[in-house]
C-alpha cells in the first residue's frame, strides 16, 4: 500500500483521478421476464459483475475511475470463456495486481465453474504489465494470496456493497 | 395438385362404395387407367388410393371381389420396389377381411415370403407385414399350419435383422404364439431361436406400452427353448458386460420356475460353474446376490422335478459338484473364499428340505472338526457363524418324524461348541455362540433338559455380565425367546437364581449402595422382566418384581427414586410382553394394579413414621413410571374384563372404596377429591392411567360424578401436578366419549370452569392448563367446538401473563402424549388433525401477530413456529413462501426456542426451494444468525454455484449476490 511519491497528496499515488460517469441498472427485458427464453451470459453481465468493485485506495468503483470498461470486456457463453481488461489509473500504479486479484475472485466466485478466465492489463497501460498478468494468470499463486488473512481483508473490503 | 385430385377422389369412391352405388370392382376399373400405368409412382398413388379405399370398407367386401383383389395383389407385388409400400397396405386390408376364403391366406403369406425381400423396406411398411401376419395369425391359424414349417421359416425370414424396437415388439409376440399355439417349428427351431436370441439382453424399455414390456415379451418367448437359451445365458454370464451377466442370472432364476430336470440336465455342470465364478470372483454385489438367486432356484428346480422310476436323481450329483468345489474353501477360515463358499452352499441348501440335508450333513462334521482345530477366537468365530447360517436354514423346514431330523446326530457336538463360544473372553465369538443357542433352540425336541440347563446357566452368568452391554443384551434377547420355548427350564433353573439374587441385592441395598451391587441389581430386574415371555414365567416373575417392590415400602432398605423407576420399567416391559396373550393380560393387571395402588395410598397417607418410600413413591418421576405401567396393563384388556376392573377403581378414588386393595388397613379415608392430603391428590395421575387406557366400549361408573370431580380438582391451586393430572384425565374421557347430550353437558361445564378461572385470581394458569388439554382432546376428534377453543387459547397468547405458556401449549396440541389422548390407549385420534389444525388456525395467527403489540408478538411467533415445525414436511412446503417473512421476524426473537423452529422449518425450504428465497432475505436472516450459520457456510456457497449457471439472467444476479454475501460472512474485512 506505499506508494511511490504521489503527485499531490504524499499518502495516494494518484490524489486527484479522473472520475467518470455510472451506468445506470441494466433495465430488464420482456425477454428476461419470460421463463422459455434463455438468457446467454453477456458482456454487459459481466461488466455489471465487476464494475462495483471497489477502488482500494478511492472511495469509488472501478467503472467510476474506467479501470474497467463494458468494451474491454470478452465472453463468450457457448465456449465459456471470459476475458477482462483493466486500466491502471496511472501507468506506475502499485494497486494494479491488487485490483486485478479483486476482479479475478469477484469472478470466481460469481461466475459458474465451467468458464475460463482470463484478467489481464490493457496492452500499454501498465509499467510492470508483463509481471503483473504473470502473477493473476498463476492459479496457484491466486489460491495463496486468498490464504494470507491480511490480503483478503483486502479483497473482501473492494468487494463489499457500498452501504 | 395431383395428390389434391386422388384425396378428393378418394372420398368420392369411399362415398360410393359405402352407400353401395358403386362395387369395389367398378372403383379398379374406374382406376384402371392410373393402376396400369407405365409409370411406377403413378401407379404406386392409383394402389394407394385403392388400398385405401379397401382398407375403409373391407367388411363390406363380397367373396368373389376379395378373389380378384388377391389376384390382383399377389401379382403387383412382383411390381417396382415404389408400389410395394401400397401393395401391402392394401393386403393388410384383405388381410382384415372377414370374406376371406380358404387358402388365400396362406398364397398372400407365400408370395410375400418369396416376392418381398421384407428388411430391405421402411419401418412402417415392415409393421404392415408383421400386422398382415398377425391378423392371419388371429384368424386363420388351422391354415397356417397346414403350411408347416415353412411358415416359420418364412416368417424367420421377414424378421431376420429387424432393428426397430416397435416392429420387434410385434414381432417377439408372433414368436411367442408361434411357440405357444404349437406351429410347427421343423427344423427350424434352432434358426428361430437365434433370430430373437440376438437381442438379449434388452436395454431397451418402451416409453408407453400399456400393455406388455419388452422384458415381459422376450421372457415369454425364449424359455420355451431351453436347450438353445440355456447355452445362451452361459454365454452372457461369461461375458465381460456387467447388465449382460445381471440380466442372464434373472433370466435363469426366472427359467427355473418353468424348467424341470430334463431341460436343465446337460446344462448343469457348466451353470455351476459360471456361478461358482461370479461368486467367487466379483466386485459387485448384484452379481453375487443374483447369482446364489439363481443357485437357489437352480436347486430348487432339481428337488421339485418329478423322477420317472429309471431316471437318476440329478440333484444329489449336483450338490455334490457344488460340495465338492466348495468343501475345501471352508477349512480355511482366513481365506478369501470362505465366505462365498459359505454363501453358496447356504444358497443351495435354502432351496429345499433335501438339499438342507444332503449339504449340512456334508458340512456340518468339517465346520466341526474346523471348530476343534482352530484355537484363535476370531477363526473360531468366523466358522460358528458359518454354522449358524446353516443352522438357520434348518428352520425352514419342518420334519414329522423326530428321527428323521439330520441335526439330532450332531447335537452333542453343537451343544459343546456352542458352551465352548459362550465362556470364550472374546466377546464377538460369544455374541455369535448365544444367536446360535437361541437358532439351536428354535428346533423342536433338539436339546435335552440337560443341555437346557446348561444353556440356562450360561445365560444367567451373561445376563450379569459387566464389561460388554452387546453380549449382555444379546443374552437377554435369547433368554426371552428361549423361554417363550422352555418355560419349565426356564423357570426350575433361571428364576429361583434371579429371585436370590434380588433378596441378596435388597440385602446390599440395605447395607448401603455401592455402585457394581447397584448395577448387579438393575440387570436382575432386567432380566426378570426379559424372561417373562410365557404366561408360566409371568406369574412367577411378577410377585417377585412386586414383593420386591413391597419389600422397600417395609423399609429395610434404603430406596432411591431411580430403584423404584427400574422396578417400575421393569413392570412396564413385563405388561408389554403380556398384551398378546389375554390371559397373561388379565393376569397381570388384576395383580399388578391393586398392589401399586394399596402402595401409592398407603404413601398418601399421612403419618407419623415416614419411611423414605413414602416419599419416593409420591415423586413426579416414579408417578409418571407408575403410569406407564397401569397405562401398559391396561389397553390391551378385553372389554368385559376392563369393565370389572373399573367398577373397582372409580369407586376407590370417588367413595374411598379400598375393599380390593391388598393390605388395606389404612389410618385413615383415601379422599382423593374431597378434603384429601395433596399427597392424596397426587394419586389422581394413577386413576388417569387408567381411565384413559380403557377401551372406548367400556362404560365408567359414576362418570358424572368423575367428570364434576376432575373438573373441580383441575382448577384447584394447590398443587399443579394433580390439577395437570385431573385435566389430563376430563380430557381423555372427553375423547372417547360419544357426541350426544352428556357430551355437551361436559363441555359446557368445563367451558363455564375455564371461563371462571380465566378472569383474575388465583387458579388462572390451572384454568389454561384445562382449557388447553381439553383444546387439545377435541382437536384430535375434530370436534366442532374445537375451533372456538383454540381461538381463545389464541387470544391468550397476547395474555400478559398467561401468554408464553399459551404460545407453549401449541406445541402440545400438534405433538403426541405418551399417557393419554394416545392411539395405543384407544383415544380418537383422526389422521390429519395437524394439516387441518395448520388450515383453519394459521391464517388467524399471522392475523393476530400483526394486530399484536409490540411485547406479546414474539409469543405469536413462538406459537406459529410450533405448528410449522410438527407438520409434515410436504405440507409445509407450499405455505412457506407466504409466511416467509414472518418467519425471518421469527428469527429475529430472542427466544432460543423459536430460533431453533423456525431454522428447522427454513430448512427444508432452502433445500428444495431456494428460489423463494430472495437474496434480502437471505441477507437478513445471515446478519441474524451469523454464528449459527457458519458451520454452513461451505454448503451453501456449493450449493449455491448451480443458479450461477442458470439460463435466466435474473436468477444468475440473485445467485451471484447471494453467493457473495456468504462469502463474506464471517470472512475478514466484510
Amino acid at each position: 500500500m506505499v506508494g511511490g511519491g504521489g503527485m499531490g497528496g504524499g499518502l495516494l499515488e494518484n490524489a486527484n483521478p479522473l472520475i467518470y460517469e455510472r451506468s445506470g441498472e441494466r433495465p430488464v427485458t420482456a425477454g428476461e421476464e419470460d421463463e422459455q427464453v434463455p438468457d446467454s451470459i453477456d458482456a454487459r453481465e459481466i461488466f455489471d459483475l465487476i464494475r462495483s468493485i471497489n477502488d482500494p485506495e478511492h472511495p469509488l468503483t472501478l467503472e467510476e475511475l474506467n479501470v474497467v470498461d463494458q468494451v474491454r470486456v470478452q465472453v463468450s457463453d457457448p465456449e465459456s470463456t471470459v476475458a477482462v481488461a483493466f486500466t491502471p489509473t496511472i501507468p506506475h500504479c502499485s494497486m494494479a495486481t491488487l485490483i486485478g486479484l479483486s476482479i479475478k475472485v469477484k469472478l470466481l466466485r460469481s461466475l459458474p465453474q465451467r468458464f475460463k478466465m482470463d484478467v489481464h492489463i490493457t496492452p500499454g497501460t501498465h509499467a510492470s504489465e508483463h509481471a503483473v498478468n504473470k502473477q493473476l494468470a498463476d492459479k496457484e499463486r491466486v489460491a495463496a494470496a486468498l490464504e494470507n488473512t491480511h490480503l483478503l481483508e483486502v479483497v473482501n473490503q473492494c468487494l463489499s456493497a457500498r452501504s | 395438385m395431383f395428390f389434391h385430385v386422388f384425396f378428393l377422389l378418394f372420398l368420392l369412391f369411399l362415398l360410393d362404395v359405402k352407400s353401395g352405388s358403386y362395387t369395389v370392382l367398378q372403383v379398379v376399373e374406374a382406376l384402371g387407367s392410373s393402376i396400369e400405368n407405365p409409370e411406377p409412382r403413378t401407379r404406386a398413388r392409383g394402389i394407394q388410393l385403392l388400398s385405401q379405399v379397401l382398407l375403409q370398407c373391407q367388411s363390406l367386401l363380397l367373396e368373389k371381389e376379395v378373389v380378384h383383389l388377391i389376384l390382383f395383389y399377389e401379382n403387383r407385388l412382383k411390381d417396382h420396389h415404389l408400389v410395394i409400400p401400397s401393395v401391402l397396405q392394401g393386403l393388410r386390408a384383405l388381410s382384415l377381411c372377414v370374406a376371406l376364403p380358404p387358402g388365400l391366406a396362406v398364397s398372400v403369406l407365400k408370395a410375400i415370403f418369396q416376392e418381398v425381400h421384407v428388411q430391405s423396406l421402411p419401418q412402417v411398411d415392415r409393421h404392415t407385414v408383421y400386422s398382415i401376419i398377425t391378423n392371419f395369425m388371429q384368424t386363420r391359424e388351422e391354415e397356417l399350419k397346414g403350411l408347416g414349417a415353412d411358415f416359420t421359416f418364412g416368417f424367420i425370414q421377414v424378421m431376420d435383422g429387424e432393428k426397430d424396437p416397435r416392429n420387434l415388439l410385434v414381432a417377439f409376440r408372433i414368436v411367442h404364439d408361434l411357440i405357444s399355439r404349437d406351429y410347427s417349428l421343423g427344423p427350424f427351431v434352432e434358426e428361430l431361436f437365434e433370430v430373437t436370441s440376438c437381442y438379449f439382453p434388452i436395454d431397451f424399455t418402451p416409453v408407453s406400452s400399456p400393455f406388455y414390456s419388452f422384458i415381459h415379451l422376450f421372457a415369454s418367448v425364449l424359455p420355451s427353448l431351453p436347450q438353445f437359451l440355456l447355452p445362451l445365458l452361459i454365454e452372457k454370464v461369461d461375458s465381460e458386460i456387467l447388465s449382460a451377466k445381471l440380466d442372464s442370472l434373472q433370466t435363469l432364476n426366472a427359467c427355473c420356475a418353468v424348467y424341470g430336470q430334463k431341460e436343465l440336465k446337460d446344462f448343469l455342470p457348466s451353470l455351476w460353474a459360471s456361478i461358482r465364478r461370479e461368486v467367487f470372483q466379483t466386485a459387485s454385489e448384484r452379481v453375487e446376490a443374483d447369482g446364489l438367486a439363481a443357485l437357489h432356484s437352480l436347486t430348487a428346480c432339481l428337488s421339485r422335478s418329478v423322477l420317472r422310476a429309471d431316471a437318476e436323481d440329478l440333484l444329489d450329483s449336483f450338490l455334490s459338484n457344488i460340495l465338492q468345489d466348495c468343501r475345501h474353501h471352508l477349512c480355511e477360515p482366513d481365506m478369501k473364499l470362505v465366505w462365498p463358499s459359505a454363501k453358496l452352499l447356504q444358497a443351495a441348501a435354502g432351496a429345499s428340505a433335501r438339499a438342507c440335508d444332503h449339504i449340512t450333513s456334508n458340512v456340518l462334521p468339517l465346520l466341526l472338526e474346523q471348530f476343534r482345530k482352530h484355537s484363535q477366537s476370531n477363526q473360531r468365530r468366523t466358522i460358528l457363524e458359518m454354522i449358524l447360517g446353516f443352522l438357520k436354514l434348518h428352520q425352514k423346514w419342518s420334519y414329522e418324524d423326530k428321527d428323521e431330523r439330520p441335526l439330532n446326530g450332531f447335537k452333542d457336538q453343537l451343544c459343546s461348541l456352542v458352551f465352548m463360544a459362550l465362556t470364550d473372553p472374546n466377546t464377538q465369538l460369544q455374541l455369535v455362540g448365544i444367536r446360535t443357542l437361541a437358532v439351536l433352540g428354535a428346533q423342536p425336541d433338539l436339546l435335552s433338559p440337560g443341555d437346557l440347563e446348561l444353556a440356562v446357566g450360561h445365560l444367567y452368568r451373561l445376563s450379569f455380565l459387566e464389561e460388554d452391554s452387546q453380549s449382555w443384551v444379546a443374552a437377554l434377547e435369547a433368554s426371552g425367546a428361549l423361554a417363550a420355548l422352555y418355560p419349565v427350564a426356564f423357570s426350575s433353573h433361571l428364576v429361583p437364581k434371579l429371585a436370590e439374587e434380588l433378596c441378596r441385592g435388597e440385602l446390599d441395598l440395605a447395607k448401603g449402595d455401592e455402585p457394581t451391587k447397584c448395577s448387579r441389581h438393575l440387570r436382575c430386574l432386567q432380566a426378570l422382566s426379559a424372561v417373562s415371555t410365557h404366561p408360566s414365567i409371568v406369574r412367577e416373575t411378577l410377585p417377585l418384581l412386586l414383593q420386591h417392590l413391597f419389600q422397600m415400602n417395609k423399609g429395610s432398605m434404603i430406596a432411591g427414586t431411580s430403584e423404584v423407576i427400574a422396578i417400575c420399567q421393569s413392570l412396564q416391559q413385563v405388561a408389554e410382553k403380556c398384551q398378546r396373550d389375554p390371559e397373561s393380560c388379565w393376569y397381570f393387571h388384576q395383580t399388578a394394579i391393586p398392589c401399586l395402588l394399596a402402595l401409592a395410598v398407603q404413601a398418601s397417607m399421612p403419618e407419623k413414621e415416614h419411611s423414605v418410600l413414602r416419599r419416593v413413591l409420591l415423586e413426579d418421576e416414579v408417578l409418571a413410571a407408575m403410569v406407564s405401567v397401569i397405562g401398559t396393563a391396561t389397553t390391551h384388556l378385553s372389554p368385559d374384563l376392563a369393565a370389572q376392573s373399573v367398577a373397582r377403581i372409580v369407586p376407590l378414588f370417588l367413595d374411598g372404596d379400598i375393599s380390593f386393595l391388598p393390605e388395606n388397613s389404612f389410618p385413615c379415608r383415601f379422599q382423593p377429591f374431597q378434603d384429601g392430603s395433596s399427597g392424596q391428590r397426587r394419586l389422581v395421575a394413577l386413576l388417569m392411567a387408567f381411565v384413559c387406557s380403557l377401551p372406548r366400549n367400556v362404560e365408567i361408573p359414576q362418570l358424572n360424578q368423575l367428570m364434576r370431580e376432575l373438573v373441580e380438582l383441575s382448577c384447584c391451586p394447590s398443587c399443579p401436578s394433580s390439577s395437570t393430572a385431573a385435566a389430563k384425565c376430563f380430557a381423555g374421557l372427553l375423547n372417547k366419549l360419544p357426541a350426544g347430550q352428556q357430551l355437551d353437558e361436559f363441555l359446557q361445564l368445563a367451558v363455564d370452569k375455564v371461563e371462571a378461572g380465566l378472569s383474575p385470581g388465583p387458579c388462572r394458569s390451572q384454568a389454561f392448563t384445562l382449557l388447553l388439554w381439553v383444546t387439545k382432546a377435541l382437536v384430535l376428534r375434530y370436534h366442532p367446538l374445537s375451533s372456538c377453543l383454540t381461538h381463545r387459547l389464541m387470544g391468550l397468547l397476547s395474555d400478559p401473563e398467561l401468554g408464553p405458556a399459551a404460545a407453549d401449549g401449541f406445541s402440545l396440541l400438534m405433538s403426541d402424549c405418551t399417557d393419554v389422548l394416545t392411539r395405543a390407549g384407544h383415544a380418537e385420534v383422526r389422521i390429519m388433525f395437524r394439516q387441518r389444525f395448520f388450515t383453519d388456525n394459521v391464517p388467524a395467527l399471522v392475523k393476530g401477530f400483526h394486530a399484536a403489540s409490540q411485547d406479546v408478538k414474539p409469543n405469536y411467533l413462538k406459537g406459529l413456529s410450533h405448528v410449522l415445525n410438527r407438520l409434515p414436511k410436504p405440507v409445509l412446503l407450499p405455505e412457506l413462501p407466504t409466511l416467509l417473512s414472518l418467519l425471518l421476524e421469527a428469527l429475529s426473537c430472542s427466544d432460543c426456542v423459536v430460533q431453533l423452529s423456525t431454522l428447522s422449518c427454513l430448512q427444508p425450504l432452502l433445500l428444495e426451494a431456494p428460489q423463494v428465497m430472495t437474496p434480502t432475505t437471505l441477507c437478513k436472516a445471515v446478519a441474524l444468525l451469523t454464528p449459527q450459520l457458519l458451520p454452513y457456510k461451505p454448503q451453501v456457497i456449493r450449493a449455491l454455484a448451480k443458479p450461477l449457471d442458470d439460463k435466466k439472467r435474473l436468477v444468475r444476479k440473485e445467485a451471484v449476490s447471494a453467493r457473495g454475501e456468504w462469502f463474506l460472512l464471517g470472512s475478514p474485512g466484510s
